[in-house]
Order: C-alpha cells, then sequence, then structure tokens
C-alpha cells in the first residue's frame, strides 16, 4: 500500500516555478529519501503534502485520501520536522509540548521525559533561552511524540552535533521498526545512502529519478580508478557507458555502465600502474545526475 | 549608502500609504471649510463669554474658524497626532527591527561599526519625515489655495510646517532611543504608542483644567499651537529650542545604549 | 479549546495593562469633573442663546448639559480611541502571529482545519474584548457613582458605555480583514495606530462640521455619543451599517485565509 502518492503535482508561486509535474508514491514501512540541492522544490512538495500551500495543479494523497480536502484528518498522523524551527518564544519547553500534544488524542505523555533523556534536553528552559540545537531537538520530540504512522522530516539535521544526528537516525530507525513510514528529505547524501530504501531525486523543480538505493550503488555504476604507468590514449575511454571522465597527469576517473568486459577490452596492451574498481557514493551519482541535466 | 539606500526602498510603500492618508485629511477638512465659511456666524463674538475649560471640551478654541487660517490651524493638532505616530514608530522600529528579522547577525558580522549602521537609518528616517511634511505642506497650500481666492498662506504654512518637523524630529528621536533601550520590536512600538496616546490625553487634560498648566511642558502637543503659528504668525523660539536639544540628547542616548547592547539573534 | 486557551495565556497581561490604561484615562478625566461641574451650567446658558445652525455646526445640537454623564461622554470619546487602539492591535496580531513568530510550520501541521483556527483566534479577541468591556463598565459604574452626588440615567450610562463594545468589534474584524489580506505582516502597532488614528482624525474633523457623507467613512461616527444621549438608543442604519461591515470583514478573513499560502520560514 502506498502512504504517499503524489501525481503531477505543480506549484507556482506567482511566475515563480516551485515545483511543476512531481509524481512518486511512498510505501508503506519504508524510509523514502528525497534528494536535491538547495531550492529544487523539495520544501515546496513537503508544504503542499501538509496543506501549508495549496497546489496549482495535480493532486497527493496521503493515506488514500486527498491531502487537501481531508488536511485535518490526515494531519492527526503526522509527525513534522521542518529544517529551521520556530516557536512561541516565551514559552517553556515543556509547555510548547503540552500545547502540542493537545491537538491530538491518546497521546503517551511519558514519551516526553523518555524523549528528552534521549536527546538531553532541558524541558523547563525558556523557548528564547535555547540553542538552535536545543530547539530543534523540541522539534524532533513534538513530531514524534504522537507516535504518527508518517514522518515527514526536511532537512533536519541541520543544527544537531554528529552525536545528535546518531541519537536521531536510531530514534527514526526505531519509529520505523515500529511501523511508521518516513519521508525523508535532505541534500546530505551520506544520511539518505544510512538510511532510506528508496529515493527520488528533484532538480529544478521536477522528479529526475525515482529509485532504490540499492539498485542506484550497486547494479548500475562502477567507479574506475585507473593509473596508468607513463603516456596512454584518452581516446581509448569515449565510449557509450562512461560519464564524469576526468584525468590527472596519469591517473583516469570515471564512471562506468554497461558490460564490464567493454572496460577491460580498452585496456588491452597498456601497463597499468594501479586499478581500481568501486563502488560509487551517493554523492558521485548525484553529481552525476546534475550534470547530465546541464 | 548601502544601508540608506535598502531603508529608503523598504520604507518606501509604507511612506507613500502614510502620505496619502495625510493628503486625504487635508482634502476632506478643507471640502468641510467651504460649507462651514458659508453660514457666516460670527463665532468669535459668540465664544467671548465661554469659561475657557468648556471650550476645549467641545472642541472649540478661541479661534475664528469661519476663515480659512484659523479654520486650518485647528487642522495642527491633527497633523501633530499623525505625524507623531508615523515618526515615533518608525524610529522605534528602523532600531530594532534587525533583530525582529534575524538579520541582526548577518549585518552587525560585517565590517561596519554600530553607528555607521544607526546613522543611515536615522537619515532614512529624517527623510521620510521631511517627505511627510513636505507632501503635507503641498496639499494644504494647495486647497487654502483653492477656498481662499488663489492665496496659499504660503509662509503661515511654512512656518506651521518649520513647527510640525521639529516635532517630527523629535519623535523620531524619542522611537530610535526606545527601540535602542527596549528588548524587542514589539515592546518598543507598544510603549511609543503608549507614550503618544498618554501625550495626547495629557494635552486634552492640560486644555481642560487651567490648574494644570504646568503640565503642557510635559506634552509635546503643547509646545505649538496651531492658532499662533497661522494666526499671528509667530513660532515659539523656545519650543523650539527645547525639542531640538531633547532631540539630540535622545539621539545621543539612542547610539550609546544601541553601541553596548547584547544583539539576539 | 486548547488554541483559545493558549492565545489567552498569552494575551493576558497586555490585557491587564490596557484595562488598567482604560481606566486610568478616565480617571484621569473624571476626577477633573467636581471641579468644571459648576462651570456647565453656565455654559448651559450661554449655548442656549446660539443660533441654530451654529449649534448645529458644532454638532452639539440637543447636548443635555448638567450632570455627571455629560462629562463623561466626552471622557468616553477618548476611551473609544484607545479602546480601538487595543481591539484593532488585536485583530491585526491574532490571525498574523504565525507568520510573525514563523510558528506557522508548527500550528498548521496540526489535526485541525484552517477554520477552526481562524475561529479559535477570532474567539480569543470576543474573549478580550468581553473582559475589557466588563472590567470597563464595572470601573467606570464605580467611579461615577463616587464623583456624581446624584444619581444619574442608568439606562443611558448603559447606551454609552456600550459603544465601546462596538466600537472594538468594529475595529477588530477590521484588523482581522487587513491581515488576512497583507502577507507579511512584521509590526503590528504602527499598522494599527496609522488606522486608527486616520479614522479618528476624520471623526474629529467630522465633529467640527456635521456632514453625513464623511460621518458614515468613520465607524466612530457610528456611534455619535451625543445623538445617543438625545434619542436614548442607537441609530439604527448606522448599527445596521456595523453589522454588515463586521460581517464583511470576518466573511472575507475566512475566506481569504483558509486559501492563503504559508510563507515558508
Amino acid at each position: 500500500m502506498n502512504v504517499i502518492e503524489i501525481n503531477q503535482l505543480t506549484k507556482y508561486y506567482g511566475k515563480h516555478r516551485g515545483i511543476e509535474n512531481v509524481s512518486f508514491c511512498v510505501e508503506e514501512g519504508e524510509i523514502f529519501g528525497f534528494i536535491g540541492p538547495n531550492g529544487a522544490g523539495k520544501s515546496t512538495t513537503i508544504r503542499t503534502l501538509l496543506s501549508l500551500i495549496y497546489p496549482t495543479s495535480g493532486t497527493a494523497t496521503i493515506f488514500g485520501k486527498d491531502c487537501i480536502k481531508f488536511g485535518r484528518e490526515i494531519r492527526k498522523d503526522i509527525g513534522y520536522l521542518p529544517s529551521e524551527v520556530f516557536y512561541y518564544e516565551h514559552m517553556k519547553v515543556i509547555d510548547v509540548l503540552k500545547y502540542s500534544a493537545s491537538f491530538y488524542d491518546h497521546v503517551d505523555m511519558t514519551r516526553i521525559d523518555t524523549l528528552a533523556e534521549t536527546l538531553d534536553l532541558d524541558l523547563h528552559k525558556r523557548i528564547d533561552d535555547l540553542s538552535s540545537g536545543n530547539k530543534k531537538k523540541v522539534g524532533i520530540i513534538q513530531g514524534l511524540l504522537h507516535e504518527p504512522k508518517l514522518i515527514i522530516l526536511d532537512e533536519p539535521t541541520s543544527g544537531l552535533d554528529p552525536l545528535m544526528q546518531q541519537k536521531f537516525f536510531e530514534l527514526i530507525k526505531d519509529e520505523n521498526k515500529k511501523g511508521a513510514t518516513v519521508l525523508f528529505s535532505s541534500h546530505i547524501l551520506t544520511e539518505v545512502q544510512n538510511l532510506c530504501t528508496r529515493v527520488a531525486i528533484i532538480k529544478d523543480g521536477s522528479i529526475i529519478k525515482v529509485e532504490n538505493i540499492h539498485d542506484l550503488r550497486e547494479n548500475n555504476y562502477k567507479k574506475f580508478t585507473i593509473e596508468f604507468q607513463g603516456a596512454f590514449d584518452m581516446s581509448r575511454f569515449k565510449f557509450a557507458g562512461i560519464t564524469n571522465l576526468t584525468q590527472e597527469e596519469t591517473t583516469v576517473h570515471f564512471l562506468f555502465r554497461g558490460n564490464i568486459n567493454k572496460v577491460i577490452n580498452s585496456l588491452q596492451g597498456q601497463v597499468l600502474h594501479n586499478l581500481l574498481v568501486e563502488e560509487p557514493s551517493l554523492e558521485e551519482i548525484f553529481m552525476h545526475y546534475y550534470q547530465k541535466e546541464d | 549608502m548601502n544601508i540608506f539606500f535598502r531603508e529608503l526602498k523598504g520604507n518606501f510603500k509604507s511612506l507613500l500609504i502614510w502620505c496619502l492618508a495625510q493628503f486625504f485629511i487635508i482634502y476632506a477638512g478643507m471640502l468641510k471649510y467651504q460649507g462651514f465659511s458659508s453660514s457666516g456666524v460670527d463665532i468669535n463674538k459668540l465664544l467671548e463669554g465661554f469659561p475657557k475649560g468648556l471650550m476645549a471640551v467641545f472642541g472649540v478654541g478661541s479661534v475664528d474658524v469661519s476663515k480659512v487660517a484659523g479654520f486650518y490651524s485647528v487642522f495642527f493638532l491633527y497633523f501633530m497626532l499623525l505625524a507623531g505616530v508615523h515618526a515615533i514608530m518608525f524610529g522605534a522600529v528602523v532600531v530594532s527591527k534587525e533583530e525582529r528579522d534575524h538579520s541582526a547577525d548577518f549585518l552587525f558580522s560585517k565590517p561596519v561599526k554600530r553607528y555607521q549602521v544607526i546613522t543611515p537609518k536615522l537619515l532614512v528616517g529624517v527623510v521620510n519625515i521631511l517627505i511627510f511634511n513636505l507632501v503635507t505642506f503641498a496639499a494644504s497650500v494647495f486647497f487654502i489655495a483653492l477656498y481662499n481666492n488663489g492665496d496659499g498662506l504660503v509662509d503661515k504654512v511654512a512656518l506651521t510646517m518649520v513647527a510640525l518637523f521639529v516635532l517630527q524630529l523629535f519623535f523620531l528621536a524619542l522611537g530610535a532611543m526606545l527601540g535602542a533601550v527596549l528588548k524587542t520590536t514589539k515592546l518598543a512600538t507598544s510603549v511609543s504608542a503608549f507614550f503618544v496616546l498618554g501625550a495626547f490625553f495629557l494635552s486634552v487634560t492640560v486644555d481642560l483644567y487651567n490648574n494644570l498648566e504646568f503640565l503642557k511642558y510635559l506634552t509635546p502637543f503643547k509646545y505649538f499651537e496651531g492658532k499662533v503659528l497661522m494666526l499671528d504668525g509667530t513660532i515659539s523660539l523656545s519650543s523650539v529650542g527645547i525639542l531640538l536639544v531633547l532631540t539630540f540628547i535622545l539621539t545621543s542616548l539612542s547610539y550609546i545604549v544601541f553601541n553596548q547592547r547584547d544583539l539576539t539573534t | 479549546m486548547n488554541i483559545l486557551i493558549q492565545e489567552l495565556k498569552m494575551e493576558w497581561k497586555s490585557l491587564v495593562v490596557w484595562c488598567l490604561s482604560l481606566i486610568g484615562v478616565l480617571l484621569l478625566f473624571m476626577l477633573l469633573y467636581p471641579s468644571i461641574a459648576n462651570q456647565i451650567s453656565d455654559f448651559q446658558k450661554i449655548f442656549n442663546s446660539f443660533p441654530v445652525e451654529f449649534q448645529r455646526a458644532l454638532g452639539l445640537t440637543n447636548i443635555e448639559f448638567g450632570g455627571v454623564l455629560s462629562f463623561y461622554t466626552f471622557a468616553l470619546t477618548y476611551i473609544l480611541l484607545a479602546g480601538a487602539v487595543q481591539a484593532m492591535n488585536l485583530g491585526v496580531s491574532v490571525l498574523s502571529a504565525e507568520v510573525r513568530d514563523k510558528t506557522g510550520d508548527f500550528l498548521f501541521v496540526k489535526p485541525v482545519s484552517r477554520i477552526r483556527v481562524v475561529s479559535m483566534k477570532m474567539l480569543a479577541v470576543l474573549v478580550q474584548i468581553l473582559i475589557t468591556n466588563a472590567v470597563f463598565f464595572l470601573a467606570s459604574w464605580l467611579i461615577l457613582n463616587l464623583l456624581s452626588p446624584t444619581s444619574f440615567n442608568i439606562e443611558l450610562f448603559v447606551l454609552l458605555t456600550g459603544t465601546l463594545f462596538f466600537i472594538q468589534i468594529f475595529f477588530a474584524s477590521f484588523g482581522f480583514f487587513i491581515s488576512a489580506f497583507l502577507t507579511r505582516i512584521k509590526t503590528v502597532l504602527p499598522i494599527s495606530m496609522g488606522v486608527v488614528f486616520l479614522f479618528y482624525i476624520l471623526f474629529l474633523l467630522n465633529q467640527t462640521l456635521k456632514d453625513v457623507k464623511l460621518s458614515y467613512i468613520s465607524p466612530f461616527g457610528y456611534f455619535d455619543l451625543s445623538q445617543i444621549s438625545k434619542n436614548m438608543s442607537y441609530d439604527s442604519p448606522y448599527i445596521l451599517l456595523w453589522g454588515i461591515f463586521v460581517a464583511l470583514f470576518v466573511y472575507l478573513t475566512c475566506k481569504l485565509f483558509i486559501k492563503k499560502d504559508l510563507p515558508s520560514i
């Protein structure tokens, strides 16, 4: 079953493009990555899903219900963590969390204490006395407090130190194991790589690709690094399947997709100093997608 | 200069709205004069026997409002009110807005000294109140001329505008000082509103009750009087002096306090 | 209910300050009453000798002089001004709070419909206005009883004091409308002070000379205190107009706000 179904979603801010014909689905129980550079349309998509903004055209459903028409009902089961969090500045942390909880039915209030303990957050400070990292922790708690079925994270780790990021990912994984679906938007690829099962790549307001992380990395591309002894002929590598070809003195780097024997054949008669064939990092694939578009 | 132009641009729309409001008031007011002057009653004679306190109660000063200069002089209170609100709010917001907009870190981490930020901001304030003043001046002369056989009473209106400008400067400086001293824009504007309303009510009280005459030094709305400016054509130099000195003190205070302020993100 | 309670919790301090200020202003004026009371009968004699057209010109026809209520009427004019600022402030700030404080991503992702958020916030403003009026009503009743040696007309007192409620409701709903209409309000007070003072000055202008057309523009003119004193009732065309405006503002606010894109942080 699909928890989120987005169909030809388009949003224009006046004349400015937000997103154009965005379509993808998020299945129940998965952690779905949503990656793209700044201004690509990640937040616009997410804010439309939450009916904070209204689409110019297209539809989106969550739990099988239209996200604009049934916005209120749907939001009962959504937890949302924006990239920057702002709360009522004169309130204490605990009061913000209680206020947040008051919107949902059957909230287990003991979770406030356990979550605060995990994240090392003082509940009795005022919001305007908190650092941005600590405000973020408030955001995490209020997002997870009501044990939502769908967790939407919009660049959630900014402002958290590495240790906290780790704890945060553990929390998300736990929620996921308990059955929550997660939509995880980020431009930091290692995060997505470590956490997600599938990923949608967005650029300039359009989805470029939706793929299994596994496929994206393993089945498609190999990263080659070849160090030659002495001079060599670059034109050997000009055949289909090779991308991101770069040369540093006697070393060549490229990504390759296709029959690996073609590469081996092209190396015939050359004296090699070194040869590395690796899984490319998501980062490199990602760059590859962007460059292809340019 | 970059800060100056950015502020100027950012305030253009609100200045336009304020000026339009002022223009509308002058227009509506002078339109009424037309009807009023035709009633042809000698008001001065009627008012002779009035107890002073009560005249103020019913908004009747000892001014011949059937003459255009007299009628216009009644406006002066309204000008002071609107211009006062405009100037004090401008001062309070312009000084404190960077923190409200969370742009303080951006601006003050640039290689500028604090005073180099405040000075252009206050200059924009002066430009804004000056434009407001000039619009008032132009609209006044135009509409007076319309109902006074083409005579716009330029010199008397000009004198009135000088008084208005001195008041505007004072309110701008007061606003700026509040913006620098108080923690947030919201607090600064609230206290500013309190000052303007308080000063206005105080001026009414002073009108009302002779024994409270000494309190008039506490409210800027009593420093100049429309009828003295418009009918006698004289301006109280001591009032100008006091207000300018106060403006200077308040401005200096703004600089000193702002320089020592802890900026919040 | 949680939104309502939250709003009231955040606003109760400023509510207390406003209530005290309104009572303070009333007290300021009413304490002057004993010293002026004896002049009022003189005024009545002189005024009655005025030509009718002049009485009309001042908008003072058929004013009932004498008694504490006539003076209360005068003081109330200023209470209405301050009360209008308070109400307008509440109206503008309550719906723009989420944008100003960037808490929209908190509140509007909760499982509540927009219409519920809007109506709860409007309800919060209504509650605050009701509290203000209740407190002011009691306080003014007490003050009048203490100051007036003789009894006064309770019905008229209720009618006069009731105008505060109507004026506040008008400005609050106008404030709603402005905040739904303008996308990014950063500071509330300059807007509400500007608008209220503009209407107030138009009303003052209109007092100088009765003009029916202009009295429709300013809500202060809808509740002419001297007319109320004379007729012992509100003027029904104006009440109707008031109702239409309030309903229109509330309706448009809901319509606009529900369709509004919330700006991201």
